[in-house]
């Protein structure tokens, strides 16, 4: 097999036509291509067959551009885990991150499903033809916002010669008897002899110039040509039709220095005299024979790869647009897979751009193709896991449970912290491998630290605690406009930014997270402090205010929480009590079981639902519900659209007073918080809420509950602060290893 | 004479206008088309089991809205399908759902080859190839929040490629339309055409070699995963091919995603008509709402949502206007089949298998038992009829007549599939 490529056979290739090309490679049969493909390089597995197809020999291998490396070995960078993916929300940010682009796509892509609440749990992360046609789509549309935001082809110059201004025939303006297709205000009318006009060229280069031309239908002869001369050199000829149709337009380029020149014009066929039979006078001048629009002018069109050329250093006489592209596309790879990339990486992007340009593309096409690799590979969509490769570099790793490499720790911080990827420093000390040292500052703590104080750490509060809390079930939520008509789509987005904004607050200001539960202040704006009823904060914008009133006390009496956690017309006290101890205690209790009918719903609007959970009194019921019933109807005073309510629909006052099942007396919603606050699961859960969304596997309690305890204590020992919290998860070993099971 | 895309391309053009297109391609063999329409939870038995059998059969009260095709349609009575009753640790949403198609527990031993598989997706890795998509998964109703840890893949999709592998559904109308009939540009020319459909397959072929570096592990669901995505990029890469050859397929349709959940499944309905009539592809499952659909029924009139109006049991009239609604969208989606010409001659239905079918039977129940199985579309047989099959007959059964009608050579299927119930033709 000839694998290797002379500069002549490039050369060959390089100079076939695209219709020739074409014809080359539909000659190559599908199981060369596959061969070739098996290649170590695949930069050469595009040209190699081609080039051999057109029948060059192979010769002794030179150093020429096209590097020698017949011996590829395999791939051995490693061995990946494809566990964990980025969901949907961590591939918008990434992308955001690494490209600053928004995409419409990634929006629509498909929302994992939620595994113990958090949709970063590996069991969850399902992959599909749907994610890949999205994520396909995906790179087509982030590569173009990209191109098109660098500006690598800068803008040309453009002005116009206005027709007015050439002075050739000021006579006729507005007096032409004849039909022009006039397509501007003002055309410019010639026939007999030269006429010139000056044009001034700004910079040196190749500028365009675009003729409109027209001649009017009635004319004695079927057409006009004309000759442009530029400096007294021939430009083009112009063959001028008769008739109204459109105006003849004609684009000439020329290669000019700056400074001013003169484009002279002269009919030389066609000369409109003896105008035709009509109403001319013989004394009148002569008529002219052809109409010239404004001439517009742009250029020099070199800028159009200067862009490339200044920033990437292209087409100087030491590179070539390949390493132009390399230059380009490594550092975007680098950060869009969280880890450095191969060589062969590299190539094998490249040679994606080396194909179009084969093909006859532009480089910007063959960078939009290199950018779509990036974001298409399954380096970016999955989450880094190294594995070491098996002795015998046959590849037969296990999956492992040694500690991660400094880069998939990196990474699994940064998603944590930021549900973004690492940022140079934290790239930086994985590179150095110091993020593994427990001292100096790329130490895990301190990075922590640093990490918090950053704002991409309002992504503990938007990612995790909006995942934690359901705050999704917010964002199509409806309510029955008749019965809540204060309940606007401004008002129930200030309902979860309300929630959001207070978890914000308690980790930007180090608060035990246990005390969210019976917190006495929150964020409120003007509409949402009067949708409670409570002192208007006196600004539109969120503010943090003290709560004056013990019927807010709390994030779970937040309008977002009960509203979220009712029907669109009535509250449903069991949907609530399963939110709250699945939320806060960890505690699953299951749907009702099979041949037990629910509620009438009549009997529950019309009697209030304390009468009709008198039905789960059965002893078949009684084992679920006395957990939940009682911590529901606590909460009964939060009507569905999250407002205070003092009576049921029908009339009956709401009295609290309900005994939870380790025998707490409830008599206020507030208690509610309270109880929480005070149960010992509560740590714990909070601890595992964490834990599971900082290493992505579903319930780690139930998984390692071992591995919980020790996480909780910790963060107890730190008084169970947001960093305290976060600290305790990132130093235990779960955070550093693969696997969890 | 004329060669096959070309026609293609012209009966394409002419796609409004259905004479054309029975004379041009009746000659040759229609490709063979399914439709899965499932239900979520299930329906109130007394109203929905019909009575009597053979011809002379009466449809229950839901079943009303059948009496408009009544002709077309054979119901299929009697069948269980026990791989949906829920192990310990997952609910029977899930576990009915999950079951629906494939017949095989979470966890249970497989009686056939492709464990934890769809009968569609079987179905579609047999005869899916020419189309552009193999099989489109699609869904009228969002995600919901999933409470059961481990459950929640089996709430979302009846589409399975393994006991681990949930095919996500699309869920916009507008997404399933752009993905169908999206593609390159078509203002490039044919050459330009041809360069970048290149430059895609270089591009696909190396995100491919990149997988090679994770199929090496021995991580169970990593390896999975991978899997899933070679997949994936594979459809992509057959796509392209398969792009080169397709019919062109210009269309009006402005797609939209109604809130009106009527119009909504319409949408659907007309979007996924077309994609048969294009020959984009031939195997859809689709979930009318999500497993334990918590959609509000008050577009009806209903002050519940649906999951909560199955659990009621002294509710007639809610069951039966919700029942029937469901009804209702299988008759749109037959007549439009049935007035819609086949490019291959005949209309859609005559080359399309409708299923329509709940994982569930009696909802109060939850249980996957006494199913009621609803076929229509051309070679069935006894349409217009009712077959009850004696209390016990495995649904699974009734999936290894599909797969057969479908020529997969199968006699076994999920946990206690053991041989074909039927003959469909």
């Amino acid at each position: 097999m000839a694998e290797r490529v002379t500069r002549s056979c490039s050369d060959a290739w390089l100079s076939l036509g695209p219709a020739e090309r074409i014809k080359v490679w539909r000659d190559i049969g599908c199981a060369d291509r596959a061969q070739y493909g098996r290649l170590g390089n695949a930069m050469r597995r595009f040209t190699i067959p081609l080039m051999l197809a057109m029948g060059c020999d192979p010769e002794p291998p030179v150093s020429d551009g096209f590097e020698d490396d017949a011996e590829v070995v395999p791939d051995q960078a490693g061995v990946f885990n494809a566990r964990h993916r980025l969901g949907r929300d961590e591939i918008e940010q990434t992308i955001h991150a690494v490209f600053d682009v928004p995409s419409e796509v990634v929006s629509s892509m498909p929302l994992e499903p939620d595994e113990g609440g958090f949709r970063n749990a590996a069991t969850a992360l399902e992959v599909s033809t749907l994610l890949t046609d999205k994520l396909a789509a995906a790179s087509l549309e982030v590569a173009r916002a990209y191109l098109e935001g660098q500006q690598l082809s800068q803008p040309l110059e453009r002005f116009t010669l206005q027709a007015e201004y050439f002075g050739w025939s000021d006579g006729y303006r507005g007096a032409s008897p004849f039909i022009v297709p006039m397509g501007s205000p003002y055309w410019a009318w010639f026939g007999d002899g030269v006429h010139t006009t000056a044009l001034e060229i700004p910079e040196s280069g190749t500028w365009t110039l675009e003729l409109n031309m027209s001649r009017p239908a009635q004319w004695n002869t079927p057409e006009a040509v004309v000759e442009v001369t530029l400096d007294g050199d021939a430009l083009v000829t112009v063959v001028v039709q008769d008739g109204p149709s459109a105006p003849l337009l004609t684009e000439v380029s020329r290669t000019l220095t700056a400074g001013t020149h003169e484009l002279a014009f002269q009919v030389v066929e066609g000369w409109g005299w003896p105008p035709p039979e009509g109403d001319f006078l013989p004394e009148q001048p002569p008529v002219p024979a052809v109409a010239l629009d404004a001439i517009h002018v742009s250029g020099p069109l070199e800028r159009a790869e200067l862009g490339l050329a200044e920033r990437w250093a292209c087409e100087t006489p030491e590179t070539t647009p390949l390493d132009c592209a390399e230059a380009f596309l490594a550092p975007l790879a680098a950060r869009a897979w969280r880890r450095p990339i191969s060589d062969d990486e590299l190539d094998a992007t490249v040679a994606l751009v080396q194909l179009a340009l084969d093909e006859g593309l532009t480089l910007e096409d063959g960078l939009m193709y290199g950018i779509r690799r990036i974001v298409m590979s399954p380096h970016f969509l999955f989450k880094l896991e190294l594995h070491d490769v098996a002795e015998d570099g046959a590849g037969q790793g296990e999956a492992h449970d040694a500690e991660l490499a400094p880069y998939e720790l990196a990474s699994r911080l940064a998603y944590f912290l930021w549900a973004s990827p690492p940022d140079d420093a934290l790239t930086d000390c994985a590179e150095s491998g110091e993020l593994l040292r427990n001292d100096g500052p790329c130490a895990m703590g301190a990075q922590v630290r640093r990490m918090l104080d950053d704002e991409r750490a309002h992504a503990l509060a938007d990612s995790w605690a909006y995942q934690w809390l359901g705050l999704r079930q917010n964002e199509d939520i409806f309510k029955v406009w008749e019965m809540f008509p204060g309940f606007t789509l401004p008002l129930s987005e200030a309902m979860t930014e309300e929630t959001v904004h207070v978890v914000d607050h308690a980790v930007h200001a180090d608060l035990p997270l246990t005390d969210l539960v019976v917190a006495d202040w929150t964020y409120l704006n003007n509409e949402l402090a009067e949708y409670y009823g409570v002192s208007l904060p006196g600004s539109d914008q969120l503010t943090r205010v003290s709560i004056s009133t013990d019927q807010r006390v709390g994030i779970v009496t937040h309008g977002s929480l009960m509203a979220g956690t009712s029907l669109e017309h009535r509250t449903s006290p069991v949907k609530r009590a399963i939110w709250l101890l699945d939320t806060f205690l960890c505690t699953q209790v299951g749907a009702p079981p099979p041949f037990v009918p629910q509620l009438q719903e009549e009997m529950a609007l019309e009697e209030g639902f304390e009468a009709t959970l008198d039905a789960h009194n059965d002893p078949s019921c009684r084992a679920c519900h006395d957990q939940l019933d009682p911590l529901g109807l606590a909460l009964e005073n939060y009507d569905p659209a999250g407002g205070w309510r003092d009576t049921l629909r029908n009339g009956t006052p709401i009295e609290v007073d309900t005994v939870t099942i380790d025998g707490t007396v409830l008599q206020h919603p507030s208690d509610v918080g309270a109880w929480i606050h005070g149960h010992e699961a509560f740590p714990m859960c909070l601890s595992s809420k964490l834990a599971s969304y900082g290493v992505g596997v579903s319930s780690l309690h139930s998984r390692a509950p071992d591995t919980v305890a020790a996480i909780q204590s910790e963060a107890e020992a730190g008084g169970m602060t947001a960093a305290s919290m976060i600290q305790a998860v990132t130093e235990h070993p779960v955070f550093h290893h693969g696997e969890v099971e | 004479m004329l060669s096959r895309r070309t026609l293609m391309r012209a009966l394409a053009a002419g796609l409004a206008c259905p004479a054309v297109p029975r004379l041009a391609l009746a000659g040759q063999a229609a490709p063979k088309r399914l439709l899965v329409m499932w239900v979520p939870n299930g329906f109130r038995s007394h109203l929905w089991n019909p009575s009597g059998e053979g011809a002379f059969w009466t449809p229950s009260p839901i079943m009303a809205p059948l009496e408009a095709i009544r002709s077309d349609v054979l119901c299929v009575s009697g069948l269980d399908n026990l791989p949906g009753i829920y192990p310990d640790r997952y609910d029977e949403h899930t576990a009915c759902t999950r079951a629906t198609l494939t017949s095989a527990h979470r966890d249970g031993s497989p009686l056939a080859a492709n464990a934890g598989w769809s009968v569609d997706q079987i179905i579609a890795d047999h005869m899916g190839q020419n189309s552009a998509f193999k099989s489109l998964e699609v869904g009228s109703e969002g995600p919901l929040r999933c409470y059961t840890d481990g459950a929640c893949p089996g709430f979302v999709t009846i589409s399975w490629r393994g006991k681990t592998a949930p095919l996500a559904k699309d869920t916009s109308v507008v997404s399933v339309y752009h993905r169908l009939f999206g593609g390159l540009d078509p203002s490039l020319t044919g050459p330009e055409r041809e360069t970048r459909r290149r430059m895609e397959a270089a591009l696909l072929s190396t995100v491919m070699d990149d997988t090679t570096a994770y199929r090496r592990l021995g991580d169970p669901l990593g390896k999975e995963r991978i899997e899933q995505f070679v997949e994936g990029v594979s459809e992509l890469q057959r796509r392209l091919d398969v792009a080169a050859e397709a019919m062109a397929c210009p269309t009006n349709l402005v797609p939209e995603d109604p809130t009106d959940p009527t119009a909504s499944i319409r949408a659907m309905a007309d979007v996924l008509t077309l994609a048969f009539q294009c020959d984009k592809t031939r195997v859809v499952s689709w979930m009318l709402g999500t497993g334990r659909s918590e959609r509000s029924l008050r577009f009806l009139g209903l002050d519940a949502t649906h999951h909560e109006l199955s659990h009621e049991g002294r509710w007639d009239d809610g069951h039966v206007a919700a029942g029937q609604w469901f009804v209702e969208q299988l008759v749109y989606v037959v007549q439009k089949l049935a007035s819609t010409p086949d490019v291959f001659g005949g209309t859609l239905l005559d080359n399309t298998t409708v299923m329509f079918l709940s994982g569930i039977g009696e909802c109060t129940s939850h249980l996957p038992l006494d199913l009621n199985v609803l076929m229509a579309g051309g070679g069935i047989p006894s349409l217009g009829e009712r077959r009850v099959f004696e209390k016990g007959t495995p649904l699974a059964n009734l999936h290894v007549s599909l797969l057969q009608k479908f020529g997969v050579d199968q006699s076994t299927f999920g946990d206690d599939g053991t041989g074909s119930l039927l003959d469909l033709g």
